[in-house]
């Protein structure tokens, strides 16, 4: 996801630079803030970031040989808060572009918007709404974990298609249905380890969780007393929100080969000097998507309300196995 | 490693100190101890015993009940203890070994030419001159060690405190602290399960165990004890078992 | 972890490296935003470019080859975010195998503008971390206005990043040597738990590496000894690269 030098227009690499130093120059303000509370707070941040550095080289399996890595955005931002979370996310990526060359330096500004601002932002808002829906205890905590840290994956990923087409380099249409579904398996790895990795904090040190994960609401064996229906709700709409998100594009992944022969039949007609523009979103891919959002997004419900329910599975296997292993 | 380090030796007092951990786990129960200036001291004990507890409660960074004074003064954090923990990569944090020993003095708003001449003092002390641009990563474990010496030496503590100084050494690396230690001219506090070392540079043995002093006294014939060493998880050495102090 | 080790290949004394950090820094952005914001088609300007890197890479005294190997790890993306722009950017068409494949003109000049930026903003990446050492970049920044509490993390972050790679590898080593060889997606689970166990010592570590700053009198900031100051090799520098850059950008074709 960290996109090279030359790939990205001029404009949306100034947008991308603008938002990224904003966000940089507020959690820089509130990490200040932060140190008279936590006093270690500037170590903390440093092996923090060196922690997600080091967490993003153990790859993981997805399928047949290709693997994933973590991005851990989620991760920082349920251990340290969104804005401790995204200046050590914009650290690790600005590391990544200055010593390991991963990532241009002209595109530091987009990168760190994706994977900091966006991955970290959009986590935080997903953790905390469905915190308020989820029962109260460490399995709804966990639960919301794994949902937000799937959708950091996507929304990042997302984000990152966006920026692509807008600047012409790759049509939307294309990338963007790649980019969810590669994302899309990739965040079910992120959505494990990021359980994994909070349940075995629970375990060893719970007062390094934050006080609105309220762990400690209701007992984790008391099962009875859980409200099945605010489970259900907050499982709903969750549902709704990524299928209006992804669902049209993601469901016309499979004929997408289609649609490349079909929008290069259209662009052919007439083009612009060959040179490169500073273009908006090219006119070619958006009348394809509002054409089949309709039909496609009871499929995307239906798509998204089973990877919710793989997701939740899991998190309730790891859940459990945590449980017994902090036994 | 001749140029030793300038030092007025403090004396230590500590008097019914307990320390409870947040979780209420008791790590030390009402330790009364002395330490006289000059003194070179080993805490020993089984692992979870509370030495590494006490010492970060002398280095001020800890704070317990009861009261502990060096030179008659409570442990601020601090001018009196010079405090080596036991993982060296902990208390290099800076890029350059010279960075590192110059942290100390720096803080302490010394002028440049000052602070330059410390770090040469300290280096030449642990005997890692010529080390100024290196960075702590590349350095093996025993130069991590000196060079944690060395940044704790520049600060001019008048009590040497060090944390398992031997753990994970080599022969060479360990017998390279040794030297250091027993160089130094103030109050120097060691924890250690290795008596064997520890014989070479301390006097005295002090056996701490869940948190209480169960014993103190020259370190010689204490190592001839095998039964209260034994007692507490502690291991005389090989030397003492084929030497004439056998015990019988 | 070779490709954690990228500094100290050049000469730490050649002419590159006694530039001043922020000198270097300057000049890489620059370089890097003239060459992004270039026309495609304008291939003498890119010629130009690749001119000033090489002899900026002789400069420092780092291999071509090395700098060249390091930025065509740029290349992947390149074919999976852009492989499809000769295929589909409109006419005029240029036709394959009796027309079985068409690619257009405009896609292919635009596909190769973006292997060409990336392996040159790469290029001048790869350069720039190879002489300049991060605690040297992070001084630069501070003396350039960055904030302080930034600094001192990005430093600090550098350092510990290389314990902690260590110790994740260690951790992996382990879960090998008990027989982990993971195949399908789940067994990420595993993958999680040396995770958290990584990051428990992490956060242990940052208690202790408190402990020791606080001990040798660490009041919020980082000290530093040796100031940066620029030279007149500096000056020079500046002077003479970013007008080139420029006027290469302004005239070339």
């Amino acid at each position: 996801m960290h996109i090279p030098d030359g790939y990205v227009s001029g404009p949306v690499n100034v947008a991308g630079a603008v938002v990224a130093a904003a966000a940089l120059a507020a959690s820089t303000w509130r990490a200040k803030r932060e140190t008279r509370d936590r006093p270690q707070t500037v170590p903390l941040l440093a092996t923090t970031g060196a922690f997600v550095f080091a967490a993003q080289m153990l790859n993981f399996p997805i399928v047949g040989g290709a693997s994933g890595h973590f991005l851990g955005a989620a991760a920082v931002t349920a251990l340290l808060g969104p804005w401790c979370g995204c200046l050590v996310m914009t650290l690790v990526v600005a590391l990544q572009a200055l010593v390991f060359t991963d990532g241009g330096l002209t595109a530091l500004g987009t990168n760190v918007c994706n994977m900091a601002v966006i991955g970290c932002g959009g986590s935080y808002i997903v953790m905390r709404t469905l915190r308020m829906l989820l029962p109260p205890g460490r399995s709804g905590y966990l639960t919301a974990v794994a949902l937000a840290s799937w959708a950091s994956v996507l929304l990042a990923a997302a984000a990152c298609a966006a920026e692509l087409a807008v600047s012409g380099t790759s049509p939307l249409l294309l990338v963007l249905p790649a980019m969810l579904g590669a994302h899309a398996i990739i965040g079910i790895g992120e959505a494990l380890i990021t359980t994994a990795l909070l349940s075995a904090v629970i375990a060893a040190r719970p007062d390094i969780v934050p006080a609105w994960a309220a762990i400690d609401a209701l007992p984790t064996g008391a099962r009875g007393a859980r409200p099945v229906w605010k489970l259900a709700v907050g499982g709903l709409l969750l549902a709704l929100v990524l299928a209006a998100l992804v669902s049209p594009w993601a469901s016309s992944a499979p004929d997408g080969l289609e649609k490349v022969a079909e929008t290069a039949g259209f662009s052919a007609q007439g083009e612009g000097p060959p040179v490169w523009r500073l273009a908006p979103l090219p006119d070619y891919t958006v009348p394809g998507v509002e054409a089949e959002a309709v039909s496609t997004g009871l499929a995307g419900i239906i798509g998204t309300a089973a990877v919710f329910g793989l997701g939740f599975v899991l998190v309730k296997l790891v859940g459990r196995r945590a449980v017994r292993q902090g036994d | 490693m001749t140029s030793a380090v300038p030092v007025a030796p403090a004396g230590v007092r500590i008097r019914e100190l307990s320390f409870h951990y947040p979780d209420r786990t008791r790590a030390l129960d009402r330790v009364t101890l002395s330490i006289a200036p000059g003194e070179a001291v080993c805490l020993a004990g089984p692992n979870g015993a509370g030495k590494s507890t006490l010492l970060l409660i002398l280095a001020g960074l800890l704070r317990g009940e009861g009261s502990v004074t060096i030179d008659g003064i409570e442990p601020a954090v601090n001018r009196q203890l010079g405090l080596v923990f036991q993982d060296p990569d902990d208390q290099l944090f800076c890029s350059t070994v010279e960075e590192d020993v110059a942290f100390g003095p720096l803080n302490q708003r010394l002028p440049a030419a000052e602070v330059a001449r410390r770090v040469g003092e300290s280096l030449a002390a642990a005997g890692l001159a010529g080390y100024e641009r290196r960075s702590a990563h590349h350095l093996s474990g025993g130069e991590k060690k000196r060079a944690a010496i060395a940044a704790v030496l520049a600060c001019h503590p008048t009590v040497l405190a060090l944390d398992e100084p031997w753990a994970n050494l080599d022969a060479r690396g360990a017998r390279a602290v040794t030297t250091i230690v027993r160089e130094f001219a103030g109050t120097r506090i060691v924890t250690s399960q290795d008596l064997v070392r520890a014989a070479d540079v301390c006097d005295r043995l002090v056996i701490l165990d869940r948190g209480v002093v169960v014993a103190d006294g020259p370190m010689h014939t204490m190592l001839e004890d095998a039964a209260l060493l034994d007692a507490h998880g502690l291991e005389p050495g090989r030397h003492c078992r084929c030497c004439r102090h056998r015990p019988q | 972890m070779d490709r954690f080790l990228p500094t100290h290949l050049g000469r730490l004394d050649s002419r590159v490296q006694r530039l001043d950090p922020r000198t270097r820094l300057i000049l890489v952005l620059g370089f890097v935003i003239v060459v992004v914001s270039t026309p495609p088609t304008r291939l003498a300007a890119f010629v130009a470019y690749a001119g000033l890197l090489s002899w900026a890479t002789a400069g420092a005294g780092v291999p071509v080859t090395s700098v060249l190997w390091r930025s065509a790890a740029v290349l992947p993306f390149s074919v999976l975010a852009a492989s499809w722009l000769p295929f589909m950017h409109g006419a005029p068409a240029v036709e394959l195998w009796g027309g079985a494949v068409r690619l257009s003109v405009s896609g292919l000049w635009l596909f190769a503008g973006v292997v060409m930026k990336s392996l040159l903003g790469a290029g001048a990446a790869v350069l720039l971390a190879l002489t300049t050492p991060l605690p040297q970049l992070a001084a630069a920044l501070r003396k350039l206005g960055a904030p302080v509490i930034l600094v001192d993390t990005l430093t600090l972050t550098y350092r510990y990043l290389f314990v902690l790679v260590e110790e994740a590898g260690r951790l992996r080593r382990a879960a090998a040597a008990r027989g982990y060889r993971p195949r399908w997606l789940g067994q990420a689970l595993l993958i999680g738990r040396l995770v958290g166990q990584l990051f428990l010592r992490s956060y242990e570590r940052a208690e202790r590496v408190h402990g020791a700053m606080v001990q040798r009198g660490y009041r919020g900031f980082m000290p530093t000894a040796h100031e940066l100051a620029w030279g007149v090799s500096d000056v020079v520098a500046l002077a003479v690269v970013l007008p080139t850059l420029a006027a290469v950008r302004t005239w070339l074709r």
